[in-house]
């Protein structure tokens, strides 16, 4: 990597670049619903996380008070964070991928997507376990719609994740 | 205005020259002085989507300010052949420095 990737990447964190889109998703057609699952289960973990850390007591020192100030900013950092990742990658799928005819197919679509965003909203401004865990059961619920318009099978299963919320996954063969 | 604008690179139309994760350098002056041309990397503003940059290079350019612009990866890539050209005043700069991780 080079110092320059280093010090744009840096920078990126500081104040983000704006995208230059090499756009190409007519064409290509690479769309995957586990994005928004995967920020959805993130989000969970996050607010997991938020839960157990301890608060320092009246007698902590200084730097037992910093520790926790910092673990709360980050944890709350990246929820705000994959709350916008999992609502980005909804609306790319609503957006772009999915047709008219899968709406007819799927009348409930809207819907789910409209909720799918409220949820990540709110879980994104507040925390709020059951604005994520409804979050991700809309992702999962659009996931599902997602891989029967590609003609697949689905299961649901605990994820492999410290949140083991139940997921859908494609029964790919 | 600052000559230099950051830009960092998504989707696979630029492919290999540029790929999803890079970040580009763009020189917002470099048509001050002189007109765009062929094989100039560029980025501009969406001709049908406000707010979206692209990426893209120049193919040719069609009397002043009319820039086809077409992706390295042209199988994949959406530019000119749906969009039509570009107008000048719709470019952004062009690209200078490219880093990668």
């Amino acid at each position: 990597m080079t110092v320059l990737h280093k010090v744009l990447r840096g920078l990126d964190r500081v104040r983000p670049a704006a995208v230059a889109h090499a756009h190409c998703d007519i064409p290509c057609g690479i769309y995957d619903p586990h994005h928004a699952q995967m920020a959805a289960h993130t989000v969970i973990r996050m607010v997991d996380l938020i839960g157990q850390l301890e608060k320092p007591g009246p007698s902590s020192t200084h730097e037992q008070r910093q520790e926790f100030h910092g673990k709360l900013a980050r944890y709350i950092a990246t929820k705000e964070q994959h709350a916008e990742i999992a609502k980005h990658e909804i609306r790319i799928l609503w957006g772009d991928y999915f047709k008219p005819e899968h709406a007819e197919q799927f009348p409930e679509l809207h819907d789910l997507v409209w909720k799918a965003l409220k949820a990540g909203s709110k879980a994104r401004q507040e925390i709020n376990l059951q604005a994520s865990e409804d979050l991700l059961e809309h992702a999962n619920d659009i996931a599902a719609i997602f891989w029967k318009t590609k003609g697949l099978e689905v299961v649901r299963a605990k994820a492999p994740y410290p949140t083991a919320r139940e997921t859908v996954y494609p029964k790919v063969h | 205005m600052w000559p230099l604008a950051r830009f960092r690179v998504e989707d696979a139309s630029m492919e290999p020259s540029l790929r999803a994760g890079d970040y580009v350098l763009v020189n917002r002056w470099a048509y001050a002085f002189r007109a765009p041309g062929p094989g100039d990397i560029i980025v501009f503003r969406h001709p049908r989507r406000d707010g979206m940059f692209l990426i893209k290079r120049i193919a040719s350019v069609d009397g002043p300010g009319r820039i086809v612009v077409s992706g390295d990866n042209a199988a994949w890539s959406e530019d000119s052949r749906t969009f039509g050209p570009v107008g000048r005043e719709a470019l952004v700069g062009r690209v200078i420095v490219r880093t990668r991780p």
